[in-house]
């Protein structure tokens, strides 16, 4: 008992300060339109008010017997007036909304943005998270709604109060009778909101699967596996069965609670009769004018309506509270910012693995475990083990992608969490193991690993011989400015895998550093620039620290040190003829590349 | 005259759409707005009876039933409203999971071509977003029609209290209307044309947003520059349009302050005329009842059909132009597609649509049942086209293909393709489970547990993955959609995607770099694989492995999209060419270090 009210205390509170934050929002998203829109509000709640209540005054003016005409002119001048402003706020208000709408999907979008891009990178680990990072993505209209829903909830109440107060005078019975009639209603529509959002939580991943189906058909990378196997027929049936199931499933929910509603609804419509019958009596025992009756009728139907107006508001606030909710927890997230320590990283240091243990958030098993190794400066390292021994996960801990759960990761014998960690990774040149097929302009592609360089065409140029690029781009008339892909021009150009692969190697010799760290650089490379490419490796960057990955043992054979990983550990060390020597794993490896070449 | 037709064509098609997905409901909700709307009159009248009555002082038992009556009117209308805008939410439902499914329906069926340009995904995209719009057209048709009747009803109530009047009002409201059209018909076409500069700033936010660039984002520190590409690309869009809206905005003051200056002048009418003793408070209540309705109804009814027009003509015309798209095989296939035996490249030449960089130049080679051909070439040379010329992904721009010795375009598309168990080199990872990813190629013996556990075993990924899998073959794959779900390094997703090559068990095997991020142990599996397989089976590989080419048949080697040079690997290396000199820089590193 006394937790549940806790329970419900805290609710409030979160309700109170999601609301604090919608309106922080909506307000620091535009301040201008933000004040603009509360003006336009009152003037729509109120204008309407003093209207019906002016009516009134000129209606008795006419068919009172005795005539203050001056008064009544008075009042039909106001009236006209308000009338007439109201006709031109009209064409002011759809101006505001639009005008507002955009700038706070700007921001919004900025604020998505900045948080993604700076949370960790275990964010996109974790399905549920994920779940969130969406819900943001297609809910920034949550936000929006928030604001707009409380907004009307404020005209609502403010509506309300005013017309609460004048039926109250005409006769506190009807005014009484017009709320209570309503509490069915309220409460029929209350359940049905809770149970809309019990639904959608539920119901979530389902409609993201759905979507998932419906993009497949208009993924490019899909294309051609689809084709070769016939799948499009498979994967409508799938999708349309699991929307037939969703769909049918609420539609009989929805239509119960449609005719539990129009019912209630019909109830509530009595005080609307009560309030005829008892100004009719009101007008032929003489204590009400004319006037007087369509003013109280009005009245009664305007508060029936905005009481009805408040409930569907507050619901749908209520609904947003739910997504705004888990907005503000993905919000919320620390920036890997706040991880970071204030050192600058040393160039060129030593770095060491110190009983690295590690396990990806969620996930069942370790991929290191108890993992030691030292790389001194300058040296040449190849990584060397089977599918999946976590050699790729090395490279995300020394860039703090990850924090291993035990042990440390030393640069000159500080632990690199001490570091900045944007100024660590900028002490790497890197080339991850997915190249990302960017389109965009080639001089952006390349530039992104400095992309204060952007314009730097001498580097760039740099760049592409280091890598080989420069083969690729010798006959394109744009040069740099040639765009890849064909995301948003039509003569984009297409690269092969090999090609992205160089492209991505360029980045990463754009970016100025010691230590070079390349995750399969080869995979997808001919022969004659994969020899280019080591080469340069070896012999023109050897003043600088390399970590090699790579399945091709023939180019880290000339390494100066090789490690070979395996059950999450360094399993054998040593140069290649150290290796071969002890006639271990490595050997094995090996020699089954090598017998093909006798 | 076309719009007038094309708007018609968009109208069928709506109604379509609404009556396969809803059928009588449509019926349903039109009836009921029907209902609604008489109701709605008939309120407005009763109301004024019954505050005639009151005002000639009618005693409260005789008021009594037409104050029933006027309740329950008003219940009516209030409960046909609601019933009807809950009928629409959910027929909205169902139209609009209707023409998403046609657009599936027609999007598979187009060339890969289309859907890898830059139009067909704007195209594509943007009628997704016409779910709403196209699907309503009948619908708002309905409203449309209750719209006018009511306005005709009060007016028509209205011309017989005073014709000029009621003209002299009706005239005033006109212009608000025609604004708010051209304004639809302006700002759809602003859109449209704008929707590269959108897609463009869209493409900077999906760089910071999605998982596939997020390594790269936080390994350069991306957040402010992409940002700020964003902002002044969606900026410099806001700008412009705020621009459209301004000068619309005027307008709408301007006609709006005309349609107010109706409503004054009729309202002080009315009193003038209550006040000269000829109206009474009930008429009042009428007249000023009907004259909202009348406008209300009008403007609606514009504001309605001006948007609809719009849809009708410009979105719906996009959506007939992606309609009139050549699907795929346009034609019935003439030619039964008997065992296979060969398979030739007869002169073909190749550019990639909207390029102008020939691919190909007239390249020739066959490919007879049983052999294994190996196919190399530095990067670039267009290895991976010709893969996608014989799975008629894209057609030849010149010279033929011929399958058993007859052009390939006379069979059916499905047909040829059933005939290649292929790895791209750029494989799909799907997030469904590990059964769907290994059993996809072939749907109908997706349910064979053994099947499918053999092909994971041949490709070699089972062991490993074996004991991490909390749900055997049904285990998903990727966190996406579940939280148990298996993530995979790279090296392992590609043995997934060979093992789904294994399970399809056609006729040719084709291999595009199958061991590109595979570890030794597993290529020398895959390239023994690929030399062992049973005889009657034919092989292409593609590989910058040259020691997997020693184990084909034959070798193509691809320079600048013309074959340089062809033999098997003796011949080649006798040849002393580019093949020779490939060979040489792969071996070199393996031997002449291991001799030290």
């Amino acid at each position: 008992m006394k937790q549940e009210k806790i329970g419900n205390r805290s609710a409030f509170f979160r309700l109170a300060s999601n609301v604090f934050f919608g309106v922080r929002t909506s307000f620091r998203a535009s301040k201008r339109y933000f004040i603009l829109k509360c003006l336009d509000l009152l003037f729509d709640t109120a204008v309407p008010l003093i209207n019906i209540r002016l009516w009134k005054e000129i209606l008795d003016g006419i068919f009172a017997q005795e005539k203050n005409s001056c008064a009544v002119f008075l009042c039909l001048g106001v009236y006209c007036a308000l009338t007439f402003l109201r006709h031109i706020e009209w064409g002011f208000t759809n101006y505001l909304n639009e005008c507002y709408f955009d700038e706070l999907s700007l921001y919004l979008d900025r604020l998505q943005m900045e948080k993604t891009s700076r949370c960790d990178l275990s964010f996109y680990d974790q399905a549920n998270l994920g779940d969130k990072a969406r819900q943001v993505q297609q809910n920034s209209y949550v936000i929006r709604n928030m604001t707009w829903s409380l907004f009307r909830i404020l005209a609502a109440l403010s509506g309300i109060a005013t017309t609460f107060v004048a039926v109250l005078l005409f006769n506190p019975w009807i005014a009484l009778l017009t709320v209570v009639l309503l509490i069915p209603y309220a409460i029929v529509n209350a359940r049905y909101n809770g149970r809309v959002l019990e639904r959608e939580t539920e119901q979530q991943r389902d409609f993201r699967k759905i979507t998932y189906y419906s993009n497949v058909f208009r993924n490019p990378d899909y294309l051609s596996e689809l084709r070769l196997n016939g799948l499009y027929a498979h994967f409508s049936d799938v999708r349309h069965r699991l929307w037939d199931t969703i769909f049918q499933k609420n539609e009989k929910e929805d239509f119960r609670y449609t005719r539990r509603s129009i019912l209630l609804m019909i109830v509530g419509t009595l005080s609307y009769l009560a309030t005829i019958l008892l100004s009719a009596a009101a007008f032929l025992a003489g204590t009400l004018s004319i006037g007087g009756v369509q003013y109280n009728v009005s009245l009664v139907s305007r508060l029936r309506a905005q009481l009805e107006n408040l409930i569907s508001s507050l619901n749908l606030f209520l609904r947003n509270d739910e997504r705004l909710t888990m907005i503000r927890d993905f919000i919320d997230l620390a920036p890997e910012k706040e991880k970071s320590g204030k050192k600058l990283p040393p160039s060129c240091p030593c770095i060491e693995f110190r009983h690295v243990t590690f396990r990806y958030p969620n996930a069942k098993e370790d991929v290191l475990r108890d993992c030691s190794f030292v790389i001194e400066p300058r040296k040449k390292i190849g990584l060397i083990g089977v599918n999946g021994s976590g050699k790729s996960t090395l490279i995300k801990l020394l860039f703090r992608f990850y924090d291993p759960q035990e042990g440390e990761i030393l640069l000159n014998g500080t632990d690199i969490r001490e570091y900045d960690v944007y100024a660590l990774r900028a002490s790497f040149s890197v080339l991850f193991q997915e190249c990302v097929r960017y389109s965009l302009p080639l001089r952006e592609i390349i530039a992104l690993s400095d992309f204060a360089q952007c314009g730097n065409d001498e580097k760039l140029r740099a760049a592409c011989r280091a890598s080989g690029a420069d083969e690729i781009i010798r006959d394109w008339e744009d040069g740099f400015d040639s765009v890849l892909g064909r995301f948003y021009v039509d003569n984009g150009r297409d690269l092969s895998g090999g090609q992205w692969q160089i492209v991505s190697l360029a980045r990463a010799y754009f970016h100025d550093s010691e230590m070079i760290i390349l995750d399969e650089p080869s995979a997808s490379l001919d022969p004659i620039t994969e020899d280019k490419i080591f080469e340069q490796l070896y012999r023109r960057e050897s003043g600088k620290t390399s970590l090699t990955i790579s399945h091709r043992l023939s180019n880290t054979v000339r390494a100066d040190q090789i490690l070979v990983i395996g059950d999450g550990k360094v399993l054998e060390e040593g140069s290649h003829e150290e290796l071969l020597a002890k006639g271990g794993l490595y050997a094995h490896l090996f020699s089954l590349q090598a017998d093909k070449y006798r | 005259m076309p719009k007038i037709k094309l708007y018609f064509r968009a109208l069928r098609f709506s109604f379509s759409v609404q009556w396969k997905a809803n059928g009588l409901a449509l019926v349903l909700y039109g009836s009921l707005l029907l209902i609604a709307t008489t109701a709605t009159l008939v309120t407005t009248r009763l109301f004024q009876m019954v505050l005639d009555a009151i005002a000639a002082k009618t005693q409260l038992p005789a008021l009594l039933p037409l104050a029933v009556l006027l309740a329950l009117s008003l219940v009516l209308q209030r409960a046909a409203r609601e019933f009807s805008s809950r009928l629409n939410d959910r027929a909205r439902q169902k139209a609009i999971e209707e023409y998403e499914r046609i657009l599936i329906r027609h999007t598979s069926s187009l060339p890969a071509a289309f859907i890898d340009s830059k139009a067909g995904r704007i195209l594509s995209e943007e009628l997704r977003h016409y779910n709403y719009n196209i699907t309503e057209l009948s619908v708002s048709l309905l409203f449309q029609f209750s719209e006018f009747y009511a306005f005709f009803a009060a007016f028509v109530i209205l011309a017989r209290y005073h014709l000029p009047f009621a003209l002299l009002f009706l005239a005033l409201t006109v212009p608000s209307s025609l604004v708010s059209a051209i304004y639809a018909d302006k700002t759809d076409r602003f859109r449209w044309e704008n929707s590269p500069d959108r897609q463009k700033a869209s493409y900077y936010r999906w760089i910071l947003t999605d998982p596939t660039p997020a390594m790269d984002v936080r390994m350069y520190n991306l957040t402010d520059a992409m940002t700020d590409r964003y902002t002044s690309q969606q900026g410099a869009y806001l700008t412009r349009i705020k621009k459209l809206r301004a000068k619309h905005t005027l307008f709408t003051v301007l006609t709006s302050c005309i349609s107010g200056a109706g409503t004054l002048v009729f309202l002080l009418f009315t009193i003038s005329e209550a006040v000269a003793g000829r109206l009474g408070v009930g008429s009042i209540a009428l007249y000023t009842g009907y004259a909202a309705t009348a406008m209300d109804s009008f403007q609606n009814l514009s504001f309605s059909f001006g948007w609809s027009w719009v849809y009708g003509t410009r979105k719906a015309a996009r959506l007939f132009e992606f309609f009139s798209l050549e699907p795929e095989a346009p034609e019935p296939p003439a030619r039964k597609l008997e065992a296979f035996s060969s398979l030739a490249f007869d002169h073909v030449r190749f550019t990639y649509p909207h390029t102008e960089k020939e691919i190909l130049h007239d390249l020739s080679f066959t490919l007879n049942k049983g052999e294994r051909l190996f196919l190399a070439g530095i990067n670039g040379s267009g290895k991976t086209t010709v893969v996608k010329l014989l799975l008629r992904l894209y057609e030849p721009t010149g010279g033929r293909i011929l399958l058993n010795g007859h052009p390939i375009t006379e069979y059916d598309v499905a047909e040829v393709r059933k005939l290649f168990s292929v790895l791209f080199q750029s494989f799909v990872r799907y997030p469904l489970t590990l059964r769907d990813n290994v059993g996809l190629s072939d749907l109908a013996r997706m349910d064979r547990d053994e099947e499918i556990e053999d092909a994971l075993n041949e490709s070699g990924v089972y062991d490993d993955l074996r004991e991490k899998l909390p749900d055997g073959l049904d285990s998903m794959m990727t966190r996406r959609f579940s939280d148990t779900g298996v993530e995979l390094s790279k090296g392992q997703w590609q043995k997934i995607a060979i093992a789904r090559a294994y399970f399809k068990r056609a006729e040719i095997i084709l291999f595009d770099e199958p061991s590109s991020a595979l570890d030794a142990e597993s290529e020398d599996r895959i390239f023994r694989s690929f030399s062992e397989m049973a005889e009657e089976k034919t092989g292409i590989m593609i590989s910058h492995r040259i020691s997997g080419a020693r184990l084909a048949s034959r070798i193509l080697l691809l320079e600048d999209g013309r074959i340089a040079e062809e033999g098997t690997h003796e011949e080649l290396l006798e040849k002393n060419g580019l093949y020779a000199r490939f060979f040489a820089l792969q071996r070199d590193k393996y031997l002449t270090k291991e001799g030290v």
